[in-house]
C-alpha cells in the first residue's frame, strides 16, 4: 500500500516532466503521428477462426540501441530491420542483403535506456562526443563498454540527451506503424527494459498492442521488475496495453525466477497478481543461449544441454541455474501456488532473437557476418573475421559470450486468426504460443476429456479439438478425477531436417518441491523404449562434416499423437509442455568452418537437434487442496 | 571611422599641457561641425533604440492567455482534470525556466556546432517541407492515365488450386515413395496417397506461397507450368513425393480502373507526394554549389 502510494506520487512527479521532454521539443513530430494512422486492415483480410500458425521475432537491436551501435558497430536503422524481414533487399553499408524467407511479425526492441544517445557520437563536435562517457565510448573496446555500462547505471545522461532519446523514441514508433501491413505483415511498437542489478539479467521487452505509445518505463525508473508491472498497469487504464517478456532468465543468476521479490520479501498474492497480469510469457530462447532449462537441474533429460549459457552477459562470471530457468519457474510457480493459492510464474514460451544487427536472421546458413557473430545476416568478409567468430582464430573472446557459443535467431510460433496487431497480441496474452529454435515447424497441442486417437483421423480435428478441449496456454480444471487426454501434432519444416521425437515434459510438487518427468510420447521409426533405461534410443546422425550435408531419410515428415499422463493423479497440481526434437543437423558454426576450410570449434557441438517447446497447460484439481 | 579619427587625432597625444591646449583647440571646431553632431545624435538614437528593443525582445518573456491554455491542456491530456492553481504555477514557472535557459544558450551560440540541435533542425525542415505537399487530389483524367501507364503494380498475382496424392518418405523411404508416385501416376492417380502432414487446404494460392508452404521451387514451378486437370510429377517437396493435378488456374489478371481506383489513388498520393518532396528538395538543391573533395 505504501509502496504503491510511492510509486504514485514518483510517477505523478516524473509525468509532467517526460510530458515537457516529449511535447516541448517533438510536438510537430508527434502530432504527425498521431495523424498519419497505420495503414488499413483490408477488407479480404484472411481470417481463420481456427487459427493458422504465425511465424517472427519479438526481440531486436538496431543502431539506436547504445550497445548495438557501441560495442558492435550497427548502422542499421529500425525502417531498414522492418524492410529486411518483410522479405526485402536492403542496403547494408554498400552490400545488398535479403532473407532467404520473409518473417509474418516483427518488434524491434531498442534499449529504451539513452536510445539513440550514443549515436550522436557520428559528430565528433557533438556535446555528447566531447562528454567524458563520449570520449570512453569513442575510444571503445569491451573494457570502456563495460566501465560505460556502469556508468549508465548510475543515472541519466541530462536533459538534452533525453531529449535525443525522447525524438528517437518517436522514430522508433513511427517506423513500426509504418511498417504494418494488416494481412500480410505485423509490425510492434517495442522497446527494451535494461535492469541488470550487479550484473544479472532482468532485461524485458515491452511489447506495445496499438499503434501510439507512452514515453517508456526504462531501468533509469527502477530496476525492479515490480516497479515496470506497476506502470504497464498503470498506462493499461490511460489506454495503453502492453505486455514485458522476460529473457535471458539463463544469465540472471537465479532472479529471474526467484523464490522471493527483487526486495527480498516473500512472494505474495498481489506480487503474483500483478506478475500475471503483465508478463504472460518468456522468451526461452534466442541468441545468448536457451533457457529452457539446465543440465544441472535436470540431470535425467539427455537433451537439457542445449545451446547453454549459463554466465552472465558481461565477465566470465558463471550464473547459478537454479531460479534462472523456465522449467524450474513452472515447478516453483506450483510450490508457491500451494503456500499462496496463486501461481506467480504461469509462463508461456517464445523465442527470439536479441540480434544487434537490426538484420534478423533464424537459420544456420544465414547467420554470423556482419561485423561479428552475434549480428545476424551477411557473409564474413575474409577467412580470418570467419575464424574469429566461431571461435577458431587466433584472438581469444573477451569475454564468456564468446560468438562460437551463440545461435540464430529463434523464433515464436503463434496461433493467431489473422496477421495483425490484434490477434497476434491476443495470442500472446492467452499463451497460444510456442518457441522454436529457429525453425518453421508447426506445433499444435491440446489439452481436453475424453480424446481418443480417433480423434485426429478426422480431416478437420483441430476444429473439435478447439471445441472439445484448451489449446496451449489453456487451463484444465478438473473432472471428477479423470485424467485428462492431450492430443499433439508436429510438422517439420519443410525445408529443415525431419522429426526425431515427441516429448511431454510434466512438473508437479511433493511437499514443497517441484518434480519433473520427460516423456516420449511419439517418435520416429521403429524405435523401442529401452526397457532398462526407459528412455528412447537416439535417431541417428547422418551430417556429413566433410560438405554439411544432412539426409532426410531419417526421421519424419509429423508426429501426432493423443497421449494421456500414466502417472496422473487428481488431486495434484501439474503442467504439461512439449518439446519437438529434430534429427541432427550442422550447427551454424560447422557450415562457417566448412565454407572457409577452418577447423571445427572444440567447445560447440558440430551437430545438434533444433527444435520447438510449446506453451504449457495446467491442470489443477476441480476443489484446490487446502492452502498451506 | 574611429580608428581614422583617432589616427588623425594621434600627434595630439603628445605629453605636456602645450599639447593638451593644441588638443583641445583642434577639437573645438570639430565638435562645432554638424556633421558630428549628426552622427553623436545617430549613434545615440541607435544605441538606446537598441536597448529599447532588445529590453523588449530579448529579457521580455510573455505568456499569453493562448500559452496558459495550451500547458493547461496538456496536463488535462495526461491526468484527465484541470490542474490546480499551484500545478499550473509550476507548469508556467517550468516552461519560463526552460525559455530562459534558451535564450541564454542562443545567446552563447551553443546552437551551432550541435549535433542533437543540427539535426533536430534539419528534421523540422524536412518535416514541414514534407508537410507542405499534403495530399492533393488528381483529377479524375490525371489518375486514370496514370493508372494506365502503372497497371502492371496492380495486376493480381497468377494463382492456383490444385489436388494432391503424397507418398511420404518418412514412412516407404526415399526411393520406395518415388516408384509408389509413378507407378500410381501410370494408373491414373485415382487412389489416395499418405495423409498429408502439410496445409489441407490449396487454394488459390500464389507462386510464392506454394513454395513456402512446401519447402520447395520446384514443385512451385512445376504447378504454376502445369496444364490444368492432368495429373503430373512425381514432385519432391520439403515433406516427400507428390503427384499433382491443377484444378483451378487463375490467371494473372489485369484489375480495370474502376475495380483498383482506392489502391491507385492512395499510390497515386504516394507517388505525388515524394515526388513533390523531391521536386522542393532539388529546388534548394539547386541554391547551392555542393564540392566534394577528393582526399589526396
Amino acid at each position: 500500500m505504501i509502496r504503491n502510494a510511492k510509486w504514485l506520487l514518483a510517477g505523478a512527479a516524473a509525468l509532467p516532466l517526460a510530458y515537457h521532454v516529449v511535447i516541448g521539443f517533438g510536438s510537430k513530430v508527434e502530432a504527425a503521428q498521431e495523424a498519419s494512422l497505420t495503414a488499413p486492415v483490408p477488407a479480404n483480410l484472411k481470417v481463420n477462426p481456427d487459427r493458422d500458425a504465425y511465424f517472427g521475432d519479438l526481440h531486436l537491436h538496431t543502431t539506436n540501441s547504445f550497445d548495438a551501435y557501441m560495442l558492435m558497430g550497427t548502422k542499421t536503422t529500425p525502417e531498414q530491420a522492418y524492410a529486411f524481414a518483410k522479405g526485402e533487399t536492403i542496403d547494408y553499408l554498400g552490400q545488398p542483403v535479403k532473407r532467404s524467407e520473409p518473417l509474418d511479425f516483427l518488434a524491434v526492441t531498442d534499449h529504451s535506456e539513452n536510445i539513440g544517445v550514443f549515436n550522436q557520437l557520428d559528430d565528433p563536435d557533438s556535446a555528447f562526443s566531447l562528454s567524458e562517457l563520449g570520449k570512453l565510448a569513442k575510444v571503445g573496446g569491451y573494457e570502456n563498454f563495460r566501465k560505460i555500462v556502469g556508468l549508465l547505471s548510475g543515472g541519466r545522461l541530462g536533459p538534452e540527451n533525453e531529449k535525443v532519446a525522447a525524438s528517437t523514441w518517436a522514430r522508433n514508433i513511427a517506423a513500426a506503424n509504418a511498417a504494418y501491413q494488416p494481412g500480410r505483415f505485423t509490425s510492434f511498437i517495442a522497446y527494451e527494459w535494461t535492469s541488470m542489478p550487479s550484473g544479472q539479467n532482468l532485461h524485458r521487452n515491452v511489447i506495445f498492442r496499438g499503434a501510439t505509445a507512452p514515453s517508456p518505463f526504462t531501468a533509469q525508473d527502477s530496476t525492479d521488475p515490480q516497479d515496470l508491472w506497476t506502470w504497464l498497469s498503470k498506462i493499461r487504464g490511460q489506454g495503453y496495453e502492453a505486455l514485458a517478456i522476460p529473457h535471458n532468465g539463463n544469465a540472471s543468476n537465479g532472479l529471474m525466477y526467484d523464490w522471493t521479490t527483487l526486495k527480498g520479501r516473500p512472494i505474495d498474492e498481489a506480487w503474483a497478481e500483478l506478475r500475471a497480469a503483465n508478463e504472460p510469457v518468456s522468451e526461452v530462447a534466442q541468441n545468448k543461449g536457451t533457457s529452457e532449462t539446465h543440465p544441472v537441474l535436470s540431470a535425467n533429460d539427455e537433451f537439457a544441454g542445449y545451446e547453454i549459457f549459463d554466465k552472465l552477459l558481461l565477465g566470465n562470471v558463471p550464473s547459478k541455474p537454479q531460479g534462472s530457468y523456465w522449467r524450474d519457474a513452472l515447478g516453483r510457480g506450483l510450490v508457491i501456488q500451494s503456500r499462496i493459492g496463486v501461481n506467480p510464474y504461469k509462463d508461456g514460451a517464445i523465442g527470439s532473437g536479441d540480434l544487434h544487427s537490426g538484420l534478423s536472421v533464424n537459420s544456420a546458413e544465414e547467420y554470423g557476418g556482419i561485423a561479428a557473430a552475434n549480428l545476424g545476416g551477411g557473409k564474413a568478409r575474409s577467412k580470418d573475421a570467419a575464424a574469429s567468430e566461431i571461435g577458431v582464430g587466433s584472438q581469444p573472446a573477451n569475454s564468456g559470450l564468446a560468438p562460437q557459443v551463440l545461435s540464430p535467431a529463434a523464433l515464436t510460433g503463434v496461433w493467431a486468426e489473422s496477421n495483425t496487431r490484434e490477434a497476434i497480441f491476443a495470442a500472446l496474452r492467452r499463451k497460444e504460443t510456442y518457441a522454436t529454435s529457429g525453425s518453421h515447424i508447426r506445433l499444435r497441442f491440446f489439452g481436453g476429456w475424453g480424446f481418443t486417437p480417433a480423434l485426429q483421423r478426422q480431416s478437420n480435428w483441430v476444429h473439435a479439438a478447439y471445441a472439445k478441449g484448451v489449446p496451449m496456454g489453456g487451463d484444465l480444471p478438473g473432472a471428477a478425477g479423470k485424467a485428462p487426454t492431450f492430443a499433439i501434432e508436429a510438422v517439420k519444416d519443410p525445408k529443415r531436417g525431419n522429426l526425431d521425437r515427441v516429448q511431454v515434459i510434466k512438473l508437479w510438487q511433493v511437499g514443497g518441491k517441484q518434480q519433473e518427468r520427460v516423456f516420449d510420447v511419439t517418435w520416429a521409426g521403429s524405435r523401442r523404449i529401452d526397457a532398462k533405461t526407459g528412455k528412447l534410443p537416439a535417431i541417428g546422425n547422418t551430417v556429413d562434416l566433410k560438405t554439411g550435408g544432412y539426409a532426410n531419410s531419417i526421421g519424419a515428415a509429423r508426429l501426432a499423437t493423443v497421449w494421456t499422463d500414466p502417472t496422473f493423479r487428481a488431486r495434484d497440481n501439474a503442467v504439461y509442455y512439449v518439446r519437438v526434437l529434430e534429427i541432427p543437423t550442422p550447427r551454424w558454426t560447422t557450415l562457417r568452418a566448412i565454407e572457409y576450410g577452418l577447423p571445427l570449434p572444440r567447445d560447440v557441438p558440430a551437430t545438434i537437434q533444433q527444435r520447438a517447446w510449446s506453451s504449457p497447460i495446467w491442470y489443477s484439481p476441480a476443489s484446490p487442496p487446502t492452502r498451506g | 571611422m574611429y580608428q581614422d579619427f583617432s589616427r588623425e587625432a594621434a600627434p595630439a597625444f603628445a605629453p605636456g599641457r602645450a599639447g593638451r591646449r593644441d588638443w583641445r583647440s583642434r577639437l573645438r571646431p570639430l565638435l562645432r561641425e554638424p556633421l558630428t553632431h549628426f552622427l553623436v545624435l545617430g549613434a545615440l538614437i541607435f544605441a538606446v533604440s537598441h536597448w529599447l528593443e532588445a529590453r523588449s525582445q530579448r529579457y521580455v518573456i510573455h505568456v499569453a492567455p493562448a500559452d496558459l491554455t495550451r500547458i493547461e491542456n496538456g496536463y488535462v491530456q495526461q491526468y484527465g482534470s484541470a490542474p490546480t492553481p499551484a500545478q499550473l504555477r509550476t507548469m508556467v514557472d517550468n516552461t519560463v525556466r526552460e525559455e530562459i535557459y534558451l535564450r541564454e544558450a542562443l545567446a552563447l551560440g551553443l546552437d551551432r556546432n550541435d549535433e542533437i540541435v543540427r539535426r533536430r533542425l534539419a528534421q523540422k525542415y524536412q518535416f514541414l517541407q514534407a508537410d507542405m505537399a499534403t495530399p492533393r487530389p488528381p483529377s479524375e483524367a490525371e489518375l486514370r492515365r496514370w493508372f494506365d501507364a502503372h497497371a502492371a503494380q496492380f495486376a493480381e498475382a497468377p494463382r492456383r488450386s490444385f489436388d494432391q496424392r503424397y507418398f511420404a518418405i518418412d514412412q516407404r523411404g526415399e526411393a520406395a515413395a518415388r516408384a509408389l508416385a509413378t507407378a500410381r501416376l501410370a494408373a491414373g492417380a485415382g487412389a489416395p496417397g499418405d495423409e498429408f502432414p502439410g496445409p489441407k487446404v490449396v487454394a488459390r494460392l500464389a507462386q510464392d506461397d506454394v513454395e513456402r508452404l512446401f519447402g520447395s521451387a520446384e514443385l512451385a514451378r512445376a504447378v504454376f507450368a502445369a496444364r490444368p486437370g492432368q495429373w503430373l510429377g512425381p514432385v519432391r517437396s520439403g515433406f516427400g513425393w507428390h503427384l499433382i493435378r491443377v484444378t483451378d488456374a487463375t490467371p494473372g489478371r489485369a484489375r480495370g480502373f474502376e475495380e483498383a481506383r482506392g489502391d491507385a489513388l492512395a499510390a497515386w498520393q504516394d507517388e505525388d507526394r515524394r515526388a513533390r518532396n523531391d521536386a522542393a528538395y532539388r529546388a534548394l538543391l539547386a541554391r547551392y554549389t555542393v564540392r566534394v573533395e577528393q582526399r589526396p
